[in-house]
């Protein structure tokens, strides 16, 4: 499951305490409630996870092969891209590519988008008409995208986790989360700079 | 919610609290006069079973014996005894689950429970769409119990439809609600048997093993009657059937 948190000064510490000492009891069952902030939103969650892929985790899954195979593409497609995203359209005609998998048919790959991003694993950019990785993805596969796509994935120079969707200064091309860039410029409306090169933002 | 004692349930004794995650050291020499194993062995095999009934409890269908013997203890059955009084004990430390064990056909279930005492908030962890259907099942379940435990599947259908779920379309919550109800026996809320009638075969929709374990008959009677605005006990034959089966916690 994945749940939204709302810091509140102090509120946020006793939470971490809780979440520290009920990790140091899940760890035995390499399981672990992580945290982690969505790259659209700039919202923070923390996310129930598994630690070890192994058989027994194997078996939990609701979804075939096929599936996997349609979400493995979905992914690598949004992260290879310069935007961290990847249009509606573009989405579907996936189907129809899926390697040793036969096609999948529109209909089914529309259930299968929207359950996933109800599981927080997509997010549906309605303005756009595009699909991001959601914070269910950044939290659980955020290891993975770093070791499957180190050369492809910039971090964010301002946390220093990967950035998938983001903003990029034309001039030194660092990359940023818009949340962290948003953190930072807060009130200075005005002189709209790249925290890292210093030159003007356009 | 109370349970009825329809089927013979038994929950866990858990052992006392231990201080390190070292295997109980009574559950190791069973371990390993059944096989010979060390103690990073049984406790890998206990960790193993806490995270199948996990993640089989994510998917929301009981687990069979057979599975845990094939998928855990890769065939050996012995084991199994001693391994899931460990697990136990790391599912009530950790998140307060018990395991359920159920007969029922001559195979054991094992089902975990959630020991937090709000029964409403045992409802709203649950996802959005999972908790309409849910409203669902407690609405079929109904209609099977005030029928005595006996609804033919047309009936069924046909009530249904009057609250807008209909067999041939797809609704717009539900979608196909014939699937869903497949779900829900697969899931063993609902049960179906094909019977022989005078007028040919017939499918009857009962309660399933599930719903007698986590659903009171007294509650379901007890919505019905609060929709229809009249006492539990204008349906006498519905009350008398689950009163004597009540258990008082």
């Amino acid at each position: 499951a994945v749940v939204s948190t709302q810091s509140t000064g102090s509120g946020t510490v006793d939470l971490q305490d809780h979440v520290t000492k009920i990790n140091s009891q899940l760890s035995v069952l390499f399981l672990e409630v992580r945290k982690g902030t969505c790259e659209n939103t700039g919202s923070k969650y923390y996310a129930f996870v598994n630690c070890q892929e192994d058989e027994i985790s194997k078996l939990a899954s609701n979804y075939s092969a096929q599936d996997f195979a349609y979400f493995r593409k979905m992914i690598e497609q949004i992260i290879l891209s310069d935007e961290g995203c990847i249009h509606s359209t573009d989405s579907l005609t996936l189907c129809n590519n899926l390697g040793e998998q036969k096609k999948m048919s529109y209909a089914n790959a529309k259930v299968l988008l929207r359950g996933w991003c109800n599981e927080r694993w997509l997010i549906e950019d309605r303005s756009s008409n595009s699909f991001q990785l959601g914070p269910r993805a950044i939290i659980e596969l955020g290891q993975y995208i770093q070791s499957a796509y180190g050369e492809h994935v910039t971090n964010c120079s301002l946390c220093m986790t990967v950035c998938v969707y983001g903003q990029r200064c034309e001039d030194c091309n660092t990359k940023f989360h818009n949340h962290c860039k948003q953190r930072l410029m807060s009130g200075n409306l005005d002189q709209v700079r790249c925290p890292h090169c210093k030159s003007e933002w356009s | 919610m109370t349970t009825s004692k329809r089927q013979r349930t038994s929950d866990d004794q858990a052992p006392g609290p231990s201080s390190n995650n070292a295997p109980d050291p009574r559950i190791l020499a069973r371990c390993q006069a059944a096989a010979q194993l060390s103690a990073t062995d049984v406790k890998k095999l206990e960790v193993e079973l806490a995270r199948y009934l996990l993640f089989a409890d994510k998917k929301n269908i009981p687990v069979k014996r057979a599975d845990i013997v094939k998928h855990v203890l890769k065939e050996q059955p012995k084991l199994l005894p001693a391994v899931l009084e460990g697990s136990r004990r790391y599912l009530k430390q950790t998140f307060d689950f018990s395991v359920a064990e159920i007969d029922y056909n001559k195979t054991k279930y094992y089902l975990l429970k959630n020991n937090v005492q709000l029964p409403n908030l045992q409802i709203l962890l649950r996802p959005e769409h999972a908790q309409r259907q849910l409203a669902l099942l407690i609405v079929i379940l109904s209609f099977i119990h005030m029928a005595n435990n006996s609804l033919e599947e047309t009936d069924l259908w046909d009530s249904l439809k009057i609250l807008g779920v209909d067999r041939t379309e797809a609704h717009v919550e539900f979608g196909d609600a014939e699937k869903l109800l497949n779900e829900f026996v697969k899931q063993m809320y609902l049960e179906k048997q094909k019977v022989s009638t005078s007028k040919g075969q017939a499918t009857l929709f009962k309660w399933g093993m599930r719903a007698y374990h986590e659903i009171s008959m007294a509650d379901v009677l007890q919505l019905v009657a609060s929709i229809y605005d009249v006492d539990v006990e204008v349906w006498k034959k519905q009350f008398s059937s689950h009163e004597g089966a009540l258990d008082v916690d």
